[in-house]
């Protein structure tokens, strides 16, 4: 049985298809493109170019740096939250760097790093790890005093404490710091690439554009929409898992 | 010592024992003390069922606080269960909270097994202790529910179990009937009182409700002043269980009103200090 939800959604996806498909034929389809032209240069990209290990590069280079990320942003967070000379130390760099655009730091990543996977890396890291860990942060310090009385009264202290119930607790912010950094990260990456030209996604999808090649050029830009759809969509669930008094608080 | 006789036995009569306890509070602007609780000393014997009546604001819960290890007093001892209270780690109490204070994340279940894991139990025998004290308070069938999914007066039964899982000297209560609502209040209540001297545990409740005061307590100790003291006790001489002939027999009544001139005749009773909540 297909929930409302999802006949909602899927009428919705419909609807929108068929009318970019009218409005691109009455129009001009080389100019609008199709989804009949998008769908076969895609057919055209995953058979005919580099496109599929492309994209798996994409994906893995991304996956190793988001958890780099995810990993250094959630516990300096923890960190800052708990002692306040970390907080006072590190809250000016925290505070300059989270609003820098990595992304127009790329080429000197390129200088220092070479072209290739650690420049990437860099970039998915610096443009991903600092809203989760200002949520982090936020999470513990706007988290309900009684979880750590509670944790306290029941003989809980220290890093088990912190275990047990700081995190558990705070761990709606980090769930919200980690979707704004899959989106962060992600975009940061794709328009590093085409920036130093690293000849995967986001160069060929600049390439294509420049050449007013539309069909090729947005059938890569709906495949990256669909790859951001999900790893939200994934990291919900893993939300509904791990905070379900939160989700139903919030209607999922 | 005569052969074949009675060995000396040391019977630990006082599970609770509140020695010269005083308290401030630093206020809020920074400049100076707020005294609390000053000079506090009572006892409370096993199996005894106490409460600590006072005007909200005197003070009561932080003495409950300072009994459970999680503040500690500027002067003055506690011991509980033979043994000084210095921190909450190890604790000798178990606290039910006014506002239940259950871990949303956890079920009723891993909720009650809360104090288990910080002393360190394997996960079988947390479960088997939690099952046991989920048939005791009533839950049987919920173990599985969030505290979101369960009534107020559900929530306080999980709050009940987690801290008598920890098999405590001593089992405080913090006003652990004012967050339900009336009609459930009685009845838990009763329960409450009745899991209390079935398991024969020593309690401590904190409450501002007289009626209250009088149905579940052997003892009452009136708080009250500022910095406030034990002002009076009163023992409370009448039979259990205390149902509706009890609790409107001629003595039950006169201790209504001695205990309600006692709470009233507090200097600055009705005054509000949000300092020494």
């Amino acid at each position: 049985m297909l929930s409302y939800k999802w006949i909602v959604r899927i009428i919705s996806v419909v609807a929108f298809v068929v009318l970019w498909q009218l409005i691109g034929q009455a129009v001009d389809t080389t100019l609008f493109s199709t989804p009949i032209l998008v769908a076969s240069s895609f057919a055209n990209l995953v058979t005919q170019t580099s496109f599929p290990t492309d994209l798996l590069t994409t994906i893995r280079d991304f996956a190793i740096g988001f958890t780099i990320a995810a990993v250094l942003g959630i516990s300096v967070g923890i960190a800052m939250a708990r002692w306040r000379t970390m907080e006072v130390a590190l809250d000016p760099y925290v505070s300059a760097l989270y609003s820098t655009p990595y992304v127009a730091l790329a080429p000197l990543f390129v200088i220092w790093l070479g072209i290739g996977i650690y420049e990437q890396l860099v970039v998915v890291i610096l443009s991903s790890v600092f809203v989760i860990l200002l949520n982090t942060f936020a999470g513990v310090n706007n988290m309900n005093k009684s979880y750590v009385e509670t944790g306290r009264a029941f003989g809980f202290s220290g890093f088990k404490l912190y275990r047990k119930v700081v995190v558990p607790g705070a761990l709606p912010y980090i769930m919200t710091g980690l979707r704004l950094g899959i989106g962060r990260g992600f975009v940061g990456m794709i328009v590093a690439e085409l920036l130093v030209r690293l000849d995967r996604l986001g160069f060929l999808m600049v390439y294509y554009s420049e050449l007013l090649e539309v069909a090729p050029g947005l059938a890569i830009a709906v495949t990256l929409g669909l790859l951001g759809l999900l790893m939200t969509e994934a990291l919900k669930k893993v939300e509904t898992r791990l905070a379900p008094w939160r989700s139903s608080a919030t209607g999922g | 010592m005569p052969p074949g006789g009675v060995q000396l036995q040391v019977v630990e009569l006082e599970k609770v024992k509140v020695e010269h306890v005083s308290k401030s509070f630093t206020r809020s602007d920074g400049r100076g003390k707020t005294p609390v609780l000053q000079d506090v000393s009572f006892t409370v014997n096993d199996g005894e069922i106490a409460s600590i009546i006072g005007p909200t604001g005197c003070g009561k819960s932080t003495l409950l606080r300072i009994i459970a290890g999680i503040a500690s007093p500027d002067s003055g001892k506690i011991t509980v269960g033979g043994k000084e209270v210095v921190s909450s780690a190890n604790p000798a109490s178990a606290i039910v909270f006014q506002a239940f204070n259950l871990l949303p994340w956890r079920t009723a279940q891993k909720n009650i097994e809360f104090g288990l894991e910080a002393k360190g139990l394997p996960p079988a025998e947390r479960e088997k202790a939690a099952q046991h004290f989920i048939d005791l308070v009533g839950l049987k069938g919920y173990e599985k529910y969030h505290p979101h999914e369960l009534s107020g007066g559900m929530q306080q039964r999980v709050g009940l179990a987690r801290a008598l899982a920890i098999e405590p000297e001593v089992i405080l209560l913090d006003e652990p009937f004012s967050s339900v609502d009336m009609l459930t209040r009685e009845s838990l209540q009763h329960e409450v009182l009745n899991i209390l001297m079935e398991t024969k545990k020593t309690a401590v409740f904190v409450t501002h409700n007289i009626d209250e005061a009088i149905f579940l307590s052997n003892r009452i100790l009136s708080l009250g002043g500022k910095p406030a003291t034990i002002r009076e006790v009163f023992e409370v001489d009448l039979p259990y269980p205390r149902n509706d002939e009890v609790m409107v027999s001629q003595k039950a009544l006169r201790l209504k009103l001695d205990l309600k001139k006692a709470l009233l005749s507090s200097p600055h009773a009705q005054s509000e200090d949000p300092g020494a909540a």
